[in-house]
């Protein structure tokens, strides 16, 4: 489709984030698996768990330190690892 | 997502994180980390229960309109409102089924059977209702992160 505004073209793009979401072609039907492509869900949870890497590896030194509580480190990983994880899954639920 | 939530229980016990003797699943339950699915269940819950309670003229986005009004089945084509819709309707009959408690007769004629104690389910908001719900339908245990 295209979108024309005083005689000039609008750029359209195949994908933009919204709300941590990459959103695409594939939104209608998320679950949707293309020979070939990854599914939208698939790949946003691929994505999170990217995401969730980062922040445990960020988190090792402490989180490897044995003089430091584990209740603590629970806390911790409850709080910045599952928040970080966790947004915007409401689009993969079960 | 739950290999990642793995590794860092490793690394709480101070086990390497490819280290098998130990279950994670047990070690995640003793440390109250709960699996990464049954948040996202929860979360998904919060939000179509948010959608369909409507409270103040219903969320401000484009999500309340569709859920309002669902694009017509078309084939296998599915949504996430017809998905998350068929999903809640699916799961509606298990809300109160593993609610129960174990009771015990004692004396001669002892025995053991279920008792159903839908008061405590009522105690749970729905949307953490369902997570628990889908949780014990996996699981078959009584924990609750809840």
């Amino acid at each position: 489709m295209l979108y024309i505004m005083e005689d000039r073209l609008i750029p359209s793009i195949k994908q933009y984030k919204y709300l941590g979401i990459n959103v695409d072609g594939r939104l209608g039907d998320p679950r949707k698996v293309i020979p070939d492509e990854q599914s939208m869900e698939l790949e946003f949870a691929h994505f999170q768990a990217k995401k969730g890497m980062k922040v445990i590896h960020a988190l090792q030194p402490f989180l490897t330190d044995r003089f430091c509580p584990i209740v603590l480190k629970v806390a911790m990983a409850r709080n910045l690892v599952y928040s970080k994880m966790l947004f915007g899954t409401e689009l993969i639920g079960f | 997502m739950q290999c990642v939530i793995n590794m860092a229980a490793k690394w709480i016990m101070g086990l390497q994180h490819h280290n098998l003797q130990c279950d994670v699943m047990t070690l995640c339950y003793e440390l109250g980390l709960p699996p990464i699915h049954v948040e996202m269940c929860a979360l998904r819950a919060r939000l179509a229960f948010k959608l369909e309670a409507h409270t103040e003229g219903g969320l401000k986005t484009w999500l309340q309109t569709l859920y309002d009004k669902p694009m017509p089945p078309r084939g296998n084509f599915q949504t996430w409102v017809s998905l998350t819709k068929k999903w809640l309707e699916g799961i509606k009959g298990d809300l109160q089924k593993y609610t129960y408690s174990f009771i015990v007769d004692e004396g001669d004629n002892s025995q053991v059977r279920l008792a159903y104690e839908s008061d405590k389910v009522a105690l749970l908001r729905e949307w953490v209702q369902i997570g628990h719900a889908y949780k014990m339908r996996n699981w078959s245990n009584r924990y609750s992160s809840a």
